[in-house]
């Protein structure tokens, strides 16, 4: 099995280093199977021939060959099995995959492996150690040795039986006869011997002295039965002969015969009386072939046994040592086949874990080569399938998170781009979860309702149960009792001494299935609404004042003006008074009138037709029209004006409007140009000031005074038309200069001076 | 050469052989040189084990195979071998006639023959070489040591060593040193 990336992937890192073909190549093993089977054979062969191999090779080089194989055996049997326990170890110390499974596999394996041949080993020796015993057991040995004792024996009696007829012979003959060479007489005394010998013959040698040369002989007789097979040759009983001349003793000899019969010579020495040798008488008896051949055979029996029995111990060992090396092989084949069959098993488990490690770890583009048809290699197709099932599915989900992201980002957009739009706008959101518990708030809401960002996840109960708040209590206990239909309700709320009227909408939402899942409460400042209202109506009403009192005020004052010269000529008295009714009555025209061109400048009130312009310019323009008035008065008008403002596009005469507009009002507030001095000692001053808001991208100007202030109640009610705290005047300067800051695109609040006072704050938006 | 000549040498080499006889291992070797030609004669009495003659009385050929090597004796390196001769001595004993067929051999080659059913004569045949010759192959070197080394090998053996490798039965030695 091999790891692989799928066609098109990077290669992964494999481990186990390469994959070794060769020995798991099937024909290879077959092979080295045969080779085993081959090898196997022979030292079966090699043992059945053992009797046919000559000794000093079988106890030599076929034994120590023998012994030297099982060494070799044994040394890589060692090595193959030290190899892989090193390697089991190593891999378990390794912390490998299957490491321990793959050792208690090979442990198993090499058990039944190993006990089994150790104990046939054991077995087989003592086998061959109780079958050699008894291959020389008593009876045989008994057998063997009587069988070739009596062949010995009987060879040996004809030897001795031939030597005493030689003797005699060597004794009885005359030694005349024999140096005189007289083998007419000889041959007399000897012609019967034969007979008696039945196939036998004697031989009779004369010596024949040569001067410096040894001693020879010479034949004289010769007789022979007729029986005597011809095909024995002189020469050997010349050779026995001069043997016995040359030792001077007996000599024996055996000719082995061509008809299959032996020839057994015995030479023995004639002497004369004084002890010197003058011939040599050989006589030869012949064997028959049939017991030649059975004393032959029952002798080379003797000796195979006997031979077999001094090389016991080397044939025992060579057995063994066969034995051993069959055993060894039987060993090393099992060894390697279960160190093989091991690793078939281990590996493609071994590899299908590391495969799932690595499609666990992301690589899902591996795939496993299947080695095997069987059910590890069903195995191994399942898991490529598995593996690209979940390439493909990885790829879709990627797609398809792909496209998620996508949605997310384009809904986070989304969300940012309302979540921008619920700040942004003056709206005040506030969404509540089904428990009726705060989720969101945004600015307009919290900045309407005082709220910060620990009204987050408290009850709704408990964040507009705050007394300031309670007025939109209503509205949210109907949102929390999820009241089916949409709450909307205006409602009146005091926010920073000031009033904020509010219309607040609350929707209970509901999801698909109709469960509820929270509400939302929407809340409008109308407070500029209502106030454009009330000064649309009051602007309506100055214009129906303007129009309808001003009218009939020229005729009346005219009327007056009549009647006192009508009367002019009246008693002083009657005059007197006339004029006193008609200077009133004009006195009252006129301050009717001026009362309604007021109303009727709030009423016609242009528009502002705005251009770039320097606001301190124009306040150090304006301020000085009251030098005069205040040069003699008690009150201090400063100027604290910011540097570096940008400009502003005003309508310069309408803003000077309210420049002129505010600074009456401190004044009067202290009031007026003599005013006293302040209960601290303080002298009565009025402070212009600028500045420039950057962030807020406005201009910034104040006009506040150390007077006694404007109780907080009334604050938001100095830009209602007609409203005056001083009891005079028509209350609509402040409303008009309200108009103008508005019309403006700015805004206008009054608070607070410390540590007394009054002070009117007017932004203007920055060209 | 003349006999005064002759005498001398005679001597001298007689001298040298008896001064080189050696008693080394189990077998007594003696080196013989002359005419810058050696020879070596050895005898191993010990060789003729009772295993041997279990072996030959069992009617298997017996042999003695005596490695006999010349050699010149290095300090640093393994010893040069300057000739080698291999001497075996073979006997056949016939259990129907109760002869032993005694061989002796040089080289692979029978230098002699005989029968006999003594066997106190077929041990010493069997045990003993006479001025057996070894070829040099180079000159001998004036005033430098050599030594003659014999190992005997004896088969069949009764007995095996777990072993396999390098296993004498018996080995002698005789140091010289030639002089011109």
């Amino acid at each position: 099995m091999l790891l692989k990336p799928a066609p098109g992937a990077d290669a992964p890192q494999q481990e186990g280093g390469p994959r070794r073909r060769v020995l798991d190549n099937p024909r290879v093993l077959l092979v080295a199977g045969l080779f085993l089977i081959a090898i196997l054979g022979g030292l079966f062969w090699l043992a059945d021939r053992t009797s046919e191999i000559a000794p000093p090779v079988l106890t030599g080089a076929l034994l120590y060959g023998l012994l030297a194989v099982d060494l070799v055996l044994i040394v890589v049997l060692a090595f193959v099995l030290a190899r892989n326990l090193l390697k089991l170890w190593v891999e378990q110390r390794r912390a490998a995959p299957f490491a321990r499974f793959r050792g208690k596999l090979v442990a198993a394996l090499l058990a039944m492996a190993i006990v089994p041949s150790v104990l046939v080993l054991i077995s087989g020796s003592q086998i061959i150690r109780d079958s050699a015993a008894r291959w020389f057991s008593g009876p045989v040995d008994d057998v063997l040795s009587a069988a070739q004792t009596i062949a010995s024996q009987y060879y040996q009696d004809r030897l001795d039986a031939l030597r005493l007829r030689a003797e005699r012979l060597s004794r009885t003959l005359p030694v005349t006869a024999i140096a005189a060479s007289d083998a007419a007489t000889l041959t007399a005394l000897v012609e019967g011997e034969p007979a008696t010998l039945r196939d036998g013959m004697v031989e009779l040698y004369r010596t024949v002295s040569d001067p410096g040369h040894a001693q020879d002989l010479a034949l004289l007789v010769a007789v022979e039965s007729p029986t005597l097979p011809k095909d024995h040759v002189r020469a050997s009983a010349d050779l026995v002969a001069a043997r016995a001349l040359a030792s001077g003793r007996e000599e024996t000899t055996q000719d082995d015969l061509d008809s299959g019969g032996m020839l057994l010579r015995t030479a023995v020495p004639i002497r004369n009386a004084d002890g010197e040798p003058v011939g040599v008488v050989v006589v030869s008896q012949h064997l028959g072939a049939e017991i030649k051949t059975r004393a032959r055979l029952a002798t080379e029996a003797y000796e195979s046994y006997q031979g077999l029995r001094v090389l016991k111990g080397p044939i025992q060992g060579i057995y063994q040592s066969v034995f051993l090396a069959v055993t060894l092989l039987i060993l090393m084949s099992a060894t390697w086949l279960g160190l093989y069959l091991a690793k078939r098993i281990t590996r493609p488990v071994q590899m299908l874990a590391e495969g799932a490690r690595a499609i666990g770890a992301g690589q899902l583009d591996l795939r496993l080569e299947s080695e095997t048809s069987d059910e590890l290699g069903s195995l191994v197709e399942s898991f490529n399938m598995m593996a690209a099932e979940l390439q493909t599915s990885r790829e879709r989900l990627e797609q398809s998170r792909h496209d998620l992201e996508h949605k997310n980002l384009e809904v986070d957009a989304r969300r940012r781009y309302i979540e921008t739009i619920l700040e942004r706008v003056a709206t005040g959101v506030i969404s509540l979860d089904a428990t009726g518990h705060v989720q969101t708030v945004n600015g307009a809401a919290a900045r309407l309702l005082g709220l910060d960002a620990a009204a987050l996840g408290r009850p709704a109960s408990d964040v507009f149960g705050r007394a300031d708040l309670q007025a939109l209590a209503p509205v949210i206990d109907r949102a929390v009792r999820r009241e089916p239909g949409a709450v909307v309700q205006e409602v009146t709320l005091a926010r920073e001494d000031r009033e904020v009227h509010l219309a607040a909408a609350a929707t209970v939402l509901t999801g698909e299935a109709g469960q509820p899942e929270g509400a939302v409460l929407v809340l409008d400042d109308v407070t500029p609404l209502i106030r454009a209202q009330r000064v649309a109506a009051w602007r309506d009403v100055a214009r129906r004042l303007a129009h309808e009192i001003k009218n009939p005020l020229t005729p009346i004052q005219l009327s007056a003006e009549r009647l006192r010269r009508h009367f002019g000529g009246a008693p002083a008295p009657t005059f007197a008074l006339v004029t006193e009714c008609t200077d009133a009555i004009i006195t009252e025209v006129e301050a009717l009138k001026g009362l309604v061109d007021e109303f009727a400048q709030f009423a016609r009130l242009r528009g502002p037709r705005l251009l770039p312009a320097d606001l301190n310019q124009l306040i150090d323009e304006t301020l000085p029209l009251y030098a005069g008035v205040l040069q003699q008065g008690s009150v201090h008008l400063e100027r604290r004006l910011g540097s570096g403002l940008p400009a502003v596009r005003i309508d310069a005469e309408q803003i000077r409007q309210v420049i002129i507009n505010l600074v009456d009002n401190a004044l009067e507030a202290l009031g007026g140009p003599a005013a006293p001095a302040r209960p601290g000692g303080g002298s009565p001053t009025i402070t212009v000031t600028t500045v420039h808001e950057a962030r807020d991208g406005v201009v910034r100007m104040q006009v506040g005074d150390n007077g006694p202030g404007v109780p907080p109640a009334d604050r938001d009610k100095l830009f209602m038309p007609y409203y005056s705290t001083k009891g005079r005047g028509s209350g609509l300067g402040l409303a008009i200069v309200r108009r103008i800051v508005v019309e403006h695109g700015g805004g206008i609040e009054v608070g607070e001076a410390h540590p007394s006072g009054t002070i009117f704050t007017v932004e203007l938006p920055a060209a | 050469m003349t006999a005064r000549r002759s005498f001398w040498s005679a001597a001298l080499w007689m001298s040298l052989a008896a001064s080189l006889a050696a008693v080394a291992g189990d077998i007594k070797v003696t080196a013989v040189v002359k005419d810058a030609k050696v020879s070596a004669s050895f005898t191993a009495p010990a060789a003729f084990t009772d295993d041997a003659r279990a072996v030959m009385q069992s009617g298997l050929v017996l042999t003695f195979t005596f490695d006999v090597e010349l050699r010149r004796p290095s300090g640093v390196w393994f010893d040069r071998t300057l000739g080698t001769v291999v001497a075996a001595s073979s006997v056949k004993f016939d259990n129907l006639t109760g002869v032993y067929q005694v061989s002796k051999l040089q080289d692979d080659h029978v230098v002699w023959s005989e029968r006999t059913q003594d066997e106190a004569q077929v041990r010493g045949w069997m045990t003993s070489f006479e001025r057996v010759p070894i070829n040099p192959g180079e000159a001998l070197e004036p005033n430098v040591e050599y030594y003659v080394h014999v190992r005997l090998h004896a088969s069949p053996k009764r007995t095996f060593s777990l072993w396999p490798f390098g296993h004498d039965d018996g080995s002698g030695r005789a140091d010289f040193t030639f002089i011109r």
